[in-house]
This record gives structure tokens, C-alpha cells and sequence, in this order.
């Protein structure tokens, strides 16, 4: 166990507070925090590639980061227009 | 235990903090456009302080360069998602992004 690793599993809660919202709120709210749990999710590869000492993993949370941002513009396309 | 590890041990539980401190901002505040405040230091303050950390650990080596890659997609793609989260949000509730005649600007 190392700090990475540590940082890696003090994050998981910020998973449930976007889970509450998804929950909880609006449509365009839940969006907000499928964003922020993109990111969290991001911040989450990233600790455990370094934890673990595996560079190439940082590829998993690059791509993430990403695509977190095409999906969640392709969302609130969608709530733009047609939802 | 070398200074490196307890710059980059800081770092980290720094990132951590501050995104989980993000999270609580999202969750308690009333309505979208406040929420929308709250995502900013989670989507770049905490991704900068854990690449620095990565940095700080390993220097620019495979690892030190992936990490700051992953914060500049991060703090590139944020400020645009943000805004236009902020966009939809607002055609949502009133039909058009642009101010109604009646509205004055002021008050937005």
C-alpha cells in the first residue's frame, strides 16, 4: 500500500455524492455529475497506474478524460434539442 | 523516506481533498448554475495536483508526461463542458440561451 493507493480509495466517496445527484436531481443536474464522476473516474486511473507502477495504464485515464468530454457534449446535445 | 515522496504523498492528498471537496460543493448547492462552480476545481486544481505529484515522483518519464497530458485534456475539455452543461441548462428552462426582451441583462 502506498499513498497512490491510499488517494486511489479516499476518492470512492466522491462517487456516491455524484450518485446522489444522479439520483436526486434534474436531467441536465445528472448530467453535470456524469461529468464529474468522468473526471473522478479519470483522477482514479491515474492514482492506480502510478500506485501500481504501471505507466501504460495512464493511457485508460488519458483516453477517459476524453471521451468524458465527447459523451457528456453529446448529452447535453440531446437535452439541447430533442429530449 | 525522501523529500520527493513527501512532496508527492502532499500532492496527492491535496488532488484528493480538493475533488472530494467538489463533490460535497455539487451536492449542497441548490440549482445547476451554482453546481456548475463546483466542477471547475475538481476538473483542474485536483488533476494539477496529482500530475504534479507524478511529476515529483517520477520526473518526466513516461509516467510524468502521461499525467500532465491527462490535466491539459482535462483543463481543456472542462471550461467547455461546463459552459455548455450551463447552455442546456438554460434552453431547458426558458426555451433560448439569448436574454428575452423583458429580461434585463443586469439581472442574469
Amino acid at each position: 500500500m502506498n499513498i497512490w493507493l491510499v488517494g486511489a480509495v479516499a476518492l470512492l466517496p466522491g462517487f456516491v455524492a455524484c450518485g446522489v445527484l444522479l439520483w436526486r436531481a434534474t436531467i441536465v443536474d445528472a448530467v453535470l455529475a456524469l461529468d464529474l464522476a468522468g473526471v473522478l473516474a479519470t483522477l482514479e486511473l491515474a492514482l492506480l497506474a502510478e500506485g501500481f507502477h504501471r505507466a501504460p495504464f495512464f493511457d485508460l485515464a488519458l483516453v477517459l478524460a476524453v471521451l468524458t468530454f465527447a459523451g457528456g457534449l453529446v448529452f447535453l446535445r440531446f437535452l439541447e434539442r430533442w429530449l | 523516506m525522501t523529500w520527493q515522496q513527501i512532496a508527492a504523498g502532499a500532492l496527492v492528498l491535496a488532488g484528493v481533498g480538493i475533488a472530494l471537496a467538489s463533490c460535497l460543493g455539487v451536492l449542497v448547492m441548490d440549482d445547476i448554475y451554482q453546481r456548475l462552480h463546483y466542477v471547475g476545481p475538481a476538473a483542474l486544481l485536483a488533476p494539477l495536483a496529482i500530475a504534479a505529484g507524478v511529476v515529483v515522483d517520477e520526473a518526466l518519464s513516461t509516467a510524468g508526461i502521461k499525467a500532465l497530458l491527462i490535466f491539459a485534456v482535462l483543463a481543456g475539455t472542462a471550461p467547455i463542458l461546463t459552459h455548455a452543461t450551463a447552455r442546456t441548462a438554460r434552453i431547458r428552462s426558458s426555451g433560448r440561451w439569448q436574454p428575452r426582451p423583458d429580461e434585463p441583462i443586469e439581472d442574469l
